[in-house]
C-alpha cells in the first residue's frame, strides 16, 4: 500500500477540527480578520458581558476556530488581558435532535465545574445544583449524594450518561423545567463563585492572572428542534429570538454558534440586537466577487492549509499539479469539501503522485450528489444569482437558505480592512461544482435568454 | 499507465459509472482508512447491494467486516450502533436496510432518523472506531444530504453503483411488466417503494448524454409511473406522467403506445370528472386501435366510453358499450376485461332496479377476479354487491361486505376507493337512524374525495345534508345540498342532480312552501323518468304524493301512491312499508268511504287487511 496515501488519507478527515498544529489563519483570504481576533478586540472594549453568536456555513472550520480561540484566551499575546476559557461542546451532553434550555444549562454547569477542576484544580462547591441533582438521582444512577455542600465536579460523567437514555432524559428535563428561572439564577451564583475563585487563584511567575470567564458552546447550531416543536427552522428561530432573555441573561460572556440559515434570515438583524454581536466565519475566497477570476491569496491559503497535512511530503509528490489546482478549484474554498475530496481522490488511484483523473472522479461524486439533491424549484434562482452583479440572495426566501444550508450556495466576505469605511460585506456565489451542472446550465440559458428580450 | 488514469474528457458530464472502478476505490477506501471514516454506497436494488458487499468482502478477505443489517424502523443510529457493534470492533461496519426507517421520500429529510444523524454527528467517531459505509437508495442519501447537512459534510466519500446496462433491462421489465394488474395489486408501501425506484431510474436514464438517451425505457417508466400514482389516486402526478409517456411516443412515432397513452390520460380526466376531456382521449385511442387492429385496446376503449355515458345518465348507451366490449373480451379470453365488463353491465341493472340481474353479474364478476387473485376487482365487486344488499335492506350483509372492500381498499392505497365505501357505510348507519355515526363517515369520506378533488365531494356533501336534515337542521342541509347541487350539475350527473332537487323540494315542503317544492319535485322526476330508475321514480312520486295530502288533493295524492306501491312491491323494496303506511294516513284523512271506493275502482278487489 503507498504509504503516502494513507497518511493523506487519515491526515485530510473531514471530520475533525484542526488541531493547532493544522489550524492556519486565512483572515486575509476569507476577507475578514478570523473570529478570534475581533471578539477579543470586542472582550477588551466590553464594559458588560459580551453575548456573541457564532456562525458560518457547515464545515467552514467554526469548530476549528472555536478552538483556536480558547488557546488565545488562555495564551493571550502580551499586553492583552487573560480569561479562563470554558468550551462546551454541546454534543458531548447531546446527541438527540431535539434539546431544551434546562439540558443546555445543565451542561453548562456540569462543563463548568469540571473544566474548573481539571485546569485549575478549583472545586466548586454549591448547594442548590447539588440538590437538583440529587432530586433527580434515580434518573442519572447510582448518584451519592455526601451531606453539605457538595462538589459538582464529578457530576459530568453522570449527566453525560443522560445522553443515551432518552428516557431519563426526558423525566430529568420535566423534573427540573419548572425550576427553570431559578436555575438561571443559581446558575449566575455558580458563575460568580467561579469566578472569584478564578480571579483569585495564583498563577505561576511571568504569567497573567485570569481576568475573567467566557463561556463557548459549540455545536449548538446542530440542534435540530428545540423544546420538541415540529418546525426545525421555527423552532431554531424560537430558541435564540425568543428565548434571548435567558441566553442573554447569563452573567458571563458567551459565545453561542448559530445556524447559518437563521444569521442570514430576515430575523438577522433583529438577532443583532438582542445580543451584542453576530459574527460570521466566511469561506476562503478563491473567486474575485466582481471579476469571477481566481483569487490566488485564497488558492494560497487553502495549498497552505493542505501542506500542514501531509506530513512533511513536498506538495508536489502528493498531487499533480493539474490534479490540485482542480480539486482547490471545485472545493470552492469550503475547507472541509476540500477534505473529502483529497480522500476520495486517494481511493481512485494507487500510486501518487494523485492524477487529475482520480481528482475528477473525486469531484464527480459531488455532481451526483447535486445533481439529484437540489430540489426543482432552486435551479432558476441559483442562475439569477450567478447572473446578478451584486451578488446578493434575499433573506427572506427560504429556498435561498436551504441553499446555504447544503452548500448549494456559499457566502464569502469583501473585507472592509482596517480603516476602511466599508463595512465587510457577505456576498454568496454558486458553488462551483454546481456550476457545471447541465441543469445549472440549462437555467442560465433560459434566464439570458430572457433578460435579452 | 492504467486506463484509470487517463483524464476524462468531460468531467462533469456525468455517465453511466463503471461499477469495477467504484468497488476498487470503495475497497482502497476501507483499507486506507484509520479510525473513523464515514462512507456512502448508494445503490437502488436491495439485491444489488447484497451482490457488492459479497464483492467487497472476496476483495478483502484478511478485512472483518460487520453488517449491521436492520430489518425494522430505528430512528437513532448511533444508538443502534451502541447496542450492536462487536467487540472487539471490526474493521469495517457496513448498514443495511434504512429503508425501514424512512419508506417513502416525502418526509424523508424531517425524520427522526435523519434530525439524529446531524445532532450526534459528533459522537459517530467515538464510538465508531472504523471506516463506516452506509448502503442505501438515492432518495434517502438526498434526504441525507438535506436533512443532516452537518453530518454529510463529514463524509470521506459517496460511491455511486447504479444497475448494469442488462441488468438494468432486467429491472426495468420486472418493474414495467405485470400488465395493469401487476402494479394495481401491490400493497401501498410496495407501490410507494416502486414509485421511489422507478423515479430514481428515471433520474439515472434521464442524465444519460443526449446520443445515449434511451427514449423508449423512459417512455415505458413514465407509464408504468402514471399507473402507480393512479392507484394511488394521485391523479395530477398520474396525469404529468401520462402525459410524458405520450410526448415521447409521439416523438418515437410508437402508435401503440400513443393510444395506451391516450387511454390513461382518459382515465384520469374521468377520475377527475372531465368528461368531455376524457371522451376526446378515449376515442382518439380507440381510433388508433381499431387501425393497428388491437383487440385488447379497442376492448378497452369501449368499456372506458360506456363508463362515460354511464357517468352521464345514458344507460342504455353505455350499456351497448359495455356488452360488445364483453365480446371482445371473452373472444380474447381476457379474464380480467371480463370481470370489468360484467361488473359494469350489473350497475345499468342497478341503476334500473334489476336488482336480481345486477347481482348475477356482480357475482359472476366476483368469482373471475377471485380466481385471478386480482384484489382491485375483488374489491370493486364486494362493494357493488353491497348495494344491492343494501337496496334489500339486508343491512348486515351490506355492512360486512362494505367492510370487506374497505380494509382491501386500504391496504392497496385506493383512497377514492375507500371514500366510497366509507360513504356507503355512512348511508347504513343512517338508515338505522345512528346519526353520529354516519355523519363521522360522510365526513371521513368528504374529506378524502376533497383532498383528491374526486367527484365523491357531491355525493358526500348530498348525505351530510340529510344528516342535517334529520336533526332538523334546515338552513344547513339546504346549504349542503345546493353545494352538491351545484357540483353535479357542472359534472353533468344527473341521477345525482335529480337527487338533490329531490331533498330541496322536501326543505320547502317542510316550510310550507308548496309551490316550490313540487316544482322541485317535478324537475326530479322527469329527469328520473328519463335515466329509467325505477325506484327513485317511486320514491319522487312517494314524496309528492304526501305533498298532496298535506294540500288535501287526496285523489292525486292516491293515485301516485298507488303506483309508487306497485313498483317497491316489485323491487321488493322496504319501501313498500312507507308507502303502506302513507297510504293508511291518506285513507284517514279523505275518509274511509271515499278511499276504499277509490281503492276498488283501481284495483278491482276489496280493501285488504293490511291497509286497515
Amino acid at each position: 500500500m503507498n504509504e503516502i496515501l494513507k497518511l493523506v488519507y487519515n491526515e485530510c478527515d473531514p471530520h475533525e477540527a484542526a488541531s493547532s498544529q493544522k489550524y492556519l489563519d486565512c483572515g486575509e483570504a476569507r476577507g475578514d480578520s478570523a473570529l478570534t481576533d475581533q471578539f477579543l478586540k470586542h472582550l477588551e472594549l466590553a464594559d458588560d458581558y459580551l453575548k456573541v453568536l457564532f456562525s458560518g456555513h457547515v464545515g467552514c472550520g467554526k469548530s476549528s476556530e472555536l478552538v483556536r480561540l480558547r488557546d488565545r484566551l488562555k495564551n493571550p499575546a502580551t499586553s492583552h488581558r487573560r480569561y479562563f476559557p470554558i468550551l462546551l461542546d454541546v454534543s458531548e451532553y447531546l446527541d438527540d435532535f431535539d434539546a431544551s434550555l434546562t439540558d443546555i444549562l445543565l451542561a453548562i454547569v456540569t462543563e463548568l465545574a469540571q473544566t474548573l477542576r481539571d485546569d485549575l484544580g478549583i472545586e466548586i462547591k454549591d448547594n442548590y445544583f447539588a440538590k437538583q441533582f440529587d432530586e433527580v438521582r434515580e434518573f442519572l444512577g447510582d448518584l451519592e449524594i455526601k451531606e453539605g455542600e457538595v462538589g459538582l465536579s464529578w457530576i459530568k460523567v453522570k449527566v453525560q450518561r443522560l445522553k443515551r437514555d432518552p428516557d431519563a432524559r426526558r423525566k430529568v428535563r420535566e423534573a427540573l423545567k419548572p425550576r427553570l428561572s431559578n436555575i438561571l439564577e443559581e446558575i449566575n451564583i455558580v458563575f460568580a463563585k467561579a469566578r472569584l475563585e478564578v480571579k483569585r487563584i495564583g498563577v505561576p511567575m511571568g504569567q497573567q492572572p485570569y481576568d475573567d470567564i467566557v463561556l463557548i458552546l459549540d455545536n449548538l447550531e446542530k440542534i435540530n428542534t428545540f423544546d420538541e416543536q415540529t418546525d426545525s427552522f421555527q423552532s431554531q428561530r424560537e430558541f435564540f429570538l425568543e428565548g434571548y432573555t435567558q441566553l442573554t441573561g447569563l452573567d458571563v460572556h458567551v459565545i453561542y454558534t448559530i445556524p447559518l440559515r437563521l444569521a442570514r434570515s430576515i430575523d438577522g438583524p433583529k438577532l443583532v440586537q438582542r445580543y451584542d454581536r453576530l459574527l460570521v466565519l466566511p469561506m476562503i475566497k478563491v473567486i474575485d466577487r466582481d471579476t469571477g477570476q481566481p483569487f490566488e491569496a485564497g488558492l494560497e491559503c487553502l495549498r497552505e492549509i493542505l501542506e500542514k497535512r501531509i506530513g512533511g511530503h513536498p506538495i508536489g509528490d502528493v498531487f499533480e499539479p493539474a490534479a490540485l489546482e482542480f480539486l482547490l478549484k471545485y472545493s470552492g474554498g469550503h475547507v472541509r469539501n476540500l477534505m473529502t475530496f483529497v480522500q476520495s481522490a486517494c481511493t481512485y488511484t494507487d500510486e501518487t503522485p494523485i492524477p487529475i483523473a482520480a481528482a475528477q472522479r473525486a469531484v464527480q461524486q459531488s455532481v451526483r450528489t447535486y445533481s439529484t439533491a437540489i430540489p426543482k424549484d432552486h435551479w432558476n434562482k441559483l442562475a439569477e444569482l450567478d447572473l446578478s452583479t451584486d451578488k446578493k440572495i434575499d433573506n427572506g426566501d427560504a429556498d435561498f437558505l436551504a441553499m446555504l444550508e447544503n452548500l448549494s450556495i456559499l457566502e464569502y466576505v469583501n473585507g472592509g480592512g482596517e480603516g476602511s469605511f466599508e463595512a465587510a460585506e457577505p456576498w454568496c456565489a454558486v458553488n462551483p461544482v454546481v456550476r457545471e451542472l447541465q441543469k445549472f446550465k440549462a437555467a442560465i440559458q433560459e434566464l439570458s435568454t430572457e433578460q435579452k428580450q | 499507465m492504467s486506463v484509470n488514469d487517463v483524464a476524462v474528457a468531460e468531467p462533469f458530464v456525468p455517465t453511466a459509472t463503471d461499477e469495477e472502478v467504484e468497488l476498487r476505490a470503495l475497497c482502497r477506501a476501507l483499507t486506507l482508512a484509520d479510525g473513523f471514516s464515514l462512507l456512502f454506497a448508494r445503490c437502488n436494488q436491495a439485491d444489488h447491494r447484497r451482490k457488492l458487499i459479497d464483492d467487497v468482502r472476496n476483495g478483502l478477505p484478511h478485512l472483518s467486516i460487520q453488517v449491521l443489517d436492520l430489518h425494522e424502523p430505528i430512528t437513532h443510529l448511533l444508538d443502534e450502533l451502541r447496542c450492536h457493534l462487536k467487540s472487539p470492533p471490526p474493521d469495517a461496519v457496513f448498514v443495511l436496510g434504512l429503508e425501514y426507517s424512512i419508506p417513502t421520500s416525502c418526509d424523508a429529510p424531517s425524520s427522526s432518523l435523519v434530525a439524529n444523524l446531524n445532532a450526534a454527528r459528533n459522537s459517530f467517531p467515538h464510538v465508531v472506531r472504523c471506516p463506516m459505509v452506509l448502503w442505501l437508495p438515492e432518495y434517502i442519501l438526498s434526504a441525507i444530504a438535506r436533512g443532516a447537512p452537518d453530518f454529510f459534510s463529514i463524509r470521506s466519500g459517496v460511491y455511486y453503483f447504479a444497475v448494469a446496462p442488462q441488468d438494468t433491462m432486467n429491472v426495468v421489465q420486472s418493474l414495467v411488466d405485470g400488465g395493469l394488474m401487476g402494479v394495481s395489486n401491490l400493497t401501498l408501501a410496495e407501490k410507494q417503494e416502486r414509485i421511489e425506484s422507478i423515479k430514481s431510474l428515471l433520474a439515472e436514464y434521464e442524465t444519460l448524454p443526449g446520443d445515449k438517451r434511451d427514449l423508449p425505457t423512459e417512455r415505458r417508466l413514465h407509464y408504468r409511473l402514471g399507473l402507480l400514482f393512479g392507484h394511488v389516486s394521485s391523479y395530477k402526478d398520474a396525469l404529468t406522467e401520462f402525459e410524458n409517456s405520450l410526448r415521447l411516443a409521439e416523438k418515437l412515432n410508437e402508435q401503440d403506445a400513443i393510444a395506451r397513452s391516450r387511454h390513461a390520460i382518459g382515465i384520469v380526466h374521468q377520475y377527475r370528472g372531465e368528461y368531455e376531456a376524457a371522451l376526446e382521449q378515449y376515442q382518439r385511442s380507440l381510433a388508433i386501435a381499431e387501425e393497428l387492429g388491437d383487440r385488447a385496446l379497442v376492448a378497452a376503449s369501449m368499456y372506458q366510453i360506456g363508463n362515460i355515458h354511464e357517468d352521464r345518465g345514458e344507460y342504455e348507451a353505455a350499456l351497448e358499450q359495455y356488452q360488445r366490449s364483453l365480446a371482445i373480451t371473452e373472444k380474447l379470453g381476457d379474464r380480467a376485461g371480463v370481470a370489468m365488463s360484467l361488473s359494469a353491465i350489473g350497475s345499468i341493472h342497478q341503476y334500473r332496479g334489476e336488482y336480481e340481474a345486477a347481482l348475477e353479474q356482480y357475482q359472476r364478476s366476483l368469482a373471475i377476479a377471485e380466481g385471478l387473485a386480482d384484489r382491485a376487482a375483488v374489491a370493486r365487486s364486494l362493494h357493488q354487491i353491497g348495494i344491492i344488499h343494501q337496496y334489500r335492506g339486508e343491512y348486515e350483509a351490506a355492512l360486512e361486505q362494505y367492510r370487506r372492500s374497505l380494509a382491501l381498499k386500504e391496504e392497496l392505497g385506493d383512497r377514492a376507493g375507500m371514500a366510497r365505501s366509507l360513504h356507503q357505510i355512512g348511508t347504513i348507519h343512517q338508515s338505522r337512524d345512528e346519526y353520529d355515526a354516519a355523519l363521522e363517515q360522510y365526513q371521513r369520506s368528504l374529506a378524502i374525495a376533497e383532498e383528491l378533488g374526486d367527484r365523491g365531494v357531491a355525493r358526500s356533501l348530498h348525505q351530510i345534508g340529510n344528516i342535517n336534515y334529520l336533526r332538523g337542521e334546515y338552513e344547513a342541509a339546504l346549504e349542503q345540498y345546493q353545494r352538491s347541487l351545484a357540483i353535479k350539475e357542472e359534472l353533468g350527473d344527473r341521477a345525482g342532480v335529480a337527487g338533490s332537487l329531490h331533498q330541496i323540494g322536501i326543505i320547502h315542503q317542510d316550510r310550507g312552501e308548496y309551490e316550490a317544492a313540487m316544482e322541485q319535485y317535478q324537475r326530479s322526476l322527469a329527469i328520473l323518468e328519463e335515466l329509467g330508475d325505477r325506484a327513485g321514480v317511486a320514491l319522487s312520486r312517494g314524496q309528492m304524493a304526501k305533498l298532496f295530502t298535506a294540500t288535501g288533493r287526496y285523489p292525486d295524492a292516491f293515485q301516485l301512491l298507488l303506483l309508487a306501491l306497485a313498483t317497491f312491491v316489485e323491487l321488493r323494496s322496504p319501501d313498500a312499508q312507507i308507502a303502506a303506511v302513507n297510504l293508511k294516513k291518506l285513507r284517514s284523512k279523505w275518509g274511509e268511504e271515499h278511499f276504499d271506493a277509490a281503492w276498488r275502482e283501481a284495483t278491482g278487489e276489496d280493501l285488504p287487511d293490511w291497509l286497515k
